[in-house]
């Protein structure tokens, strides 16, 4: 599974159908004719994509179009996106006020599409029974990122050992 | 009152409350479906026990999405630890300053007074939510974004209060206590025999909200 493959798959989705929830409810059908892993591979690129996209002027935009965006409201809000397409998702992601040429045919519609964020979800359980096997994959997919922990910049004692040499110059 | 004071207000009522459970009813079902009382307060606690740093990792670990992130990090934390330790994370934390990303601080008082009755209402406990507070999430709540978000399908039904003066909506009436029409703008299922008329009127999102 790679990027280009995913957007196939949701061009794939949208020849079958226009509204955002049913483009979703076609994706997790072409998936299901498809592998465990195969859909894992999905999920894990549906991942970096909003990743990528957790970004506050995009937040903003989502916030303007629906007139608010809570956490999960802007998840939905990039599920609807992603219905609309590689072209959109990427020009949108490259400058989030482009969205005014798009979203002007929809207003004043309520922009999201909780379906399309959980296809792979939605289709492994299909294929598997259960959710395990997709959520750690994603848990294992991002071992490398630590907890960053803070740091109390007034505590001399846990300053002087986390950066002992610049302690000792200024300190 | 100000918005920051009735949140405070209400952490700290809510804190009593917690105080006074059982450990059965601290694990007896809330109205956030597949939660119970450990995993609601996890939840609403969760701002203040996470730095920055830690919010985004575990949203890494969830997928990047915000719904997977709450139920995930809720049911482990509320295993790991103690109801004293949940009150305790309320307790100390009653002025402090989060506000959920484009919600300021209306949203955080929502949180907490949505979050309260999801648990005070399931265990059929005897608490109203102060008035001034009511009204502020109900206005909060009775917005077309808010509305839309939670999936609630308000068309052909009026609610309409029987303990204060507050309506919504036109057509059958659906009647009931402020408090418990606010859960049903946010798509909750109360248990039976808390409103009366037009209850089968309603449809609500297919998902359940964690957030």
């Amino acid at each position: 599974m790679d990027r280009d493959r995913f957007w196939e798959l949701v061009d794939a989705a949208r020849e079958h159908a226009s509204e955002p929830d049913e483009i979703a409810a076609a994706l997790v059908e072409l998936l299901v004719k498809t592998s465990a892993e195969e859909i894992i591979g999905v999920e894990l690129e549906l991942n970096a994509l909003l990743s990528e996209s957790y970004r506050w002027d995009l937040w903003a935009a989502a916030y303007l179009v629906n007139g608010g965006a809570s956490a999960d409201g802007f998840d939905n809000f990039r599920g609807w996106l992603l219905t609309r397409g590689r072209a959109v998702w990427e020009t949108a992601l490259a400058d989030p006020d482009s969205l005014a040429g798009v979203v002007s045919e929809h207003l004043p519609s309520f922009l999201e599409c909780e379906d399309m964020v959980c296809v792979a979800v939605d289709a492994y359980e299909q294929v598997t029974g259960d959710e395990e096997g997709l959520w750690a994959a994603v848990e294992a997919a991002a071992a490398h990122i630590a907890d960053e922990e803070e740091l109390s910049f007034d505590d001399p004692a846990e300053m002087r050992s986390r950066l002992p040499r610049l302690w000792a110059l200024t300190g | 009152m100000d918005i920051r004071e009735m949140i405070a207000a209400e952490r700290t009522d809510l804190a009593a409350v917690l105080t006074g459970l059982t450990e059965r009813q601290w694990d007896s079902p809330t109205l956030c479906a597949g939660w119970r009382v450990r995993e609601v307060v996890a939840h609403t606690t969760m701002p203040f026990r996470y730095s920055g740093g830690k919010f985004l990792a575990e949203l890494a670990r969830s997928g990047m999405r915000f719904n997977a992130m709450s139920d995930r990090c809720a049911r482990r934390d509320a295993a790991a630890l103690s109801s004293a330790d949940l009150v305790d994370a309320l307790a100390v934390n009653v002025h402090h300053p989060w506000k959920p990303p484009g919600g300021g601080f209306a949203g955080a008082l929502s949180h907490e007074v949505i979050h309260g009755l999801d648990y005070t209402v399931a265990l059929g406990l005897d608490r109203r939510v102060p008035e001034e507070r009511l009204r502020a999430v109900l206005d909060s709540a009775s917005g077309t974004t808010a509305r839309r978000h939670f999936g609630v399908d308000l068309d052909g039904v009026q609610l309409r209060a029987d303990d204060l003066d507050w309506s919504l909506g036109s057509g059958a009436p659906l009647t009931g206590a402020a408090q418990d029409l606010l859960l049903v703008l946010c798509g909750r299922r109360l248990p039976a025999g808390r409103l009366a008329g037009a209850v089968h009127q309603l449809t609500r999102g297919k998902r359940s909200v964690a957030g």
